[in-house]
């Protein structure tokens, strides 16, 4: 329309010479000519006067790059320091121009960090032409961020001013959650300067992991970036195994639920006399998360084999991504046990029928008698006086001998003794 | 059973138990020089490929570790072997190494390779099952620990029997 606005003008400039070049035999043909002409060219101006200001008034506006993660000291008013894996890092901006896959572009929030908080991210918008100097920017969807509302936003040289602009995230429901993970899509528009209509610019779409608190060790904040810094691997699984769990004991026992399925087509190394695959020799004080990972993608990751180390180890790491602060901890040394249903397998049995040399788990607090255990390795009779029932030991005590707790129900009596915690040994096994 | 109030007194127990002061009789005076920068050669498992090979850092009484994982199939883990291959800087050493490996497992009791005629290293250990699916073993100052971990049981002491071999030629 721009375009034939102008040719349409130059028509009607001629029009009346066409007309009245038929008429000449009329004495005032010329004055009518010439009145058109004028009236026409005033026309015409007024056309190119309001085209000229239009054109000037408008501009192009896309999204060139959005940082989820802004303030890396801190976690309470946006996404926490996370990474990809071992080896790979998550970088900021999250997301650049041209990114589709969700997973490309990941952010996780602390859901009890960022209670009360007002969240946001920093965006880098571009504009056409380079001489516009502000335009509305807003953005519906958003999922568990929400929609953004509309901002003006200043440019310079078709950069925003300042380069990432701060959007307040008002809309989202974080708080209102439990554990998650969602994809979202923002639809973004713009509105130029003087215009009353909104357009379209960019669709992006972002995954979001929420977890109930700050991970805990092996997994940290600081440094960043670091190869400790939470994996969204990792997040993958813990998120969806604890699913809408709002409380730290209901995530770590839906983890350790998962993990002792089995998820991955891991079985109790019976075979190997109960060796360690994932965390055990040569390197004791480290998880293999990435094996582990690789098992449960489908990969031959360290083998199918585990034993209670690997389990503890699996359990804790899983579980203290999502905020949850257990330890990897051992009871004993040298115990005989009551049947068990050792991980991966269907049946009560002692393994090799002498007991365990050692038992490990996962462990709160102090690690202590009287500290709760979560253990992903066996099941054990919950219900000892009766018809034999397997019970995963979920946030049980360990014995704080008011009730039936866990090494009552692993431990014959005679052997309770040598089952002891171990708490000088618990750790947190690094992971790699 | 013997029963431990500490890590240390667990290791001396488990020592006691797999007889760990006679393991150094059977290569006293053999005068053998240390086997260095052992490479396990992927033609030794035959109709398996090297999935992959990593270096570990060295620990306890280790001063190289590397560990290999063989299989059948890239798309199966139904056939798959790990090799653990630790060199240490004496013989001793390798044998300490063995109970380092040991003091991860759960078992209190772990088989000798004389009870299934494994006559693998200079001291064996297997596993439990009807297959030998498990061989830890100690060659001069290298320590091994084979095990089949794949949905499928393999017999291993064909392999264990070349990587010994191996470290006898070398």
């Amino acid at each position: 329309m721009h375009k034939i606005l102008p040719l349409l003008s130059i028509m009607l400039l001629f029009l009346p010479q066409i007309i009245y070049a038929q008429q000449e035999s009329e004495q005032d043909s010329n004055v009518w000519t010439i009145l058109w002409q004028i009236i026409i060219f005033i026309i015409i101006i007024i056309i190119i006067v309001i085209y000229y200001w239009k054109w000037k008034k408008s501009c192009k506006v896309s999204v060139v790059a959005i940082k989820f993660n802004h303030n890396t000291s801190s976690h309470t008013t946006d996404a926490l320091n996370i990474r990809k894996n071992y080896t790979q890092e998550v970088s900021i901006p999250e997301w650049t121009s041209g990114e589709t896959n969700p997973k490309d572009s990941p952010a996780a929030y602390s859901i009890q960090d960022t209670i009360g908080n007002t969240v946001t991210i920093k965006v880098k918008l571009g504009i056409l032409p380079k001489t516009a100097t502000s335009a509305e920017v807003k953005a519906t969807g958003g999922g568990i961020l929400g929609e953004i509302d509309s901002k003006t936003v200043q440019f310079s040289n078709g950069v925003s001013v300042p380069e990432f602009v701060e959007f307040e995230l008002n809309h989202n429901t974080i708080s209102g959650n439990g554990v998650k993970i969602e994809n979202i899509t923002w639809k973004w528009m713009y509105r130029c300067k003087g215009h009353k209509t909104w357009k379209n610019m960019d669709i992006t779409q972002h995954r979001i992991y929420l977890v109930i608190k700050e991970p805990i060790l092996p997994w940290i904040q600081t440094p960043f970036p670091n190869n400790q810094n939470p994996w969204t691997e990792v997040l993958e699984y813990s998120c969806d195994w604890a699913q809408n769990q709002t409380t730290l004991d209901g995530a770590a026992s839906e983890v350790t639920t998962n993990v002792n399925q089995p998820v991955g087509n891991v079985e109790y190394d019976i075979p190997g006399g109960g060796a360690s695959h994932y965390s055990g020799y040569p390197t004791i004080a480290r998880f293999n998360c990435t094996a582990y990972l690789d098992r449960l993608k489908g990969g031959p990751g360290n083998g199918k084999y585990v034993n209670c180390t690997d389990c503890a180890s699996i359990v804790v790491t899983f579980s203290n991504i999502l905020g949850c602060e257990l330890w990897e901890s051992k009871m004993g040394w040298g115990f005989e046990l009551y049947e068990i249903i050792a991980i991966g397998l269907s049946t009560w049995a002692k393994p090799w029928g002498n007991g365990f040399s050692y038992h490990e788990v996962g462990w709160k607090n102090s690690a202590g008698l009287n500290d709760n255990v979560f253990d992903g390795c066996l099941k054990v009779n919950g219900n000892p006086s009766g018809t034999r029932v397997a019970e995963l030991p979920l946030n049980i005590p360990f014995d704080d001998s008011s009730s039936l707790d866990y090494r009552e129900k692993l431990v014959p009596l005679a052997s309770r003794g040598s089952c002891l915690p171990q708490p000088g040994q618990r750790t947190r096994r690094e992971v790699y | 059973m013997e029963h431990a109030n500490n890590e240390q007194q667990a290791r001396d127990i488990r020592k006691t138990t797999l007889e760990f002061e006679s393991w150094g009789d059977k290569i006293i005076d053999k005068g053998e020089e240390l086997l260095e920068d052992i490479v396990i050669p992927e033609e030794y498992f035959e109709g398996f490929y090297l999935i992959n090979k990593t270096e570990a850092e060295s620990t306890f009484h280790s001063k190289r570790a590397t560990k290999y994982m063989f299989g059948v199939d890239k798309q199966k883990n139904d056939k798959l072997i790990q090799v653990i291959l630790c060199e240490c800087d004496s013989v001793s050493n390798a044998h300490e190494s063995i109970i380092d490996y040991f003091m991860g497992s759960m078992a209190n009791k772990i088989p000798r390779g004389e009870e299934k005629n494994i006559q693998v290293g200079d001291v064996t250990f297997i596993g439990y099952g009807e297959k030998v699916s498990t061989v830890i073993f100690a060659r001069n100052n290298v320590m091994i620990a084979m095990q089949s971990v794949g949905d499928i049981d393999v017999d291993i002491q064909p392999f264990a029997e070349k990587i010994d071999n191996l470290l006898q030629k070398k």
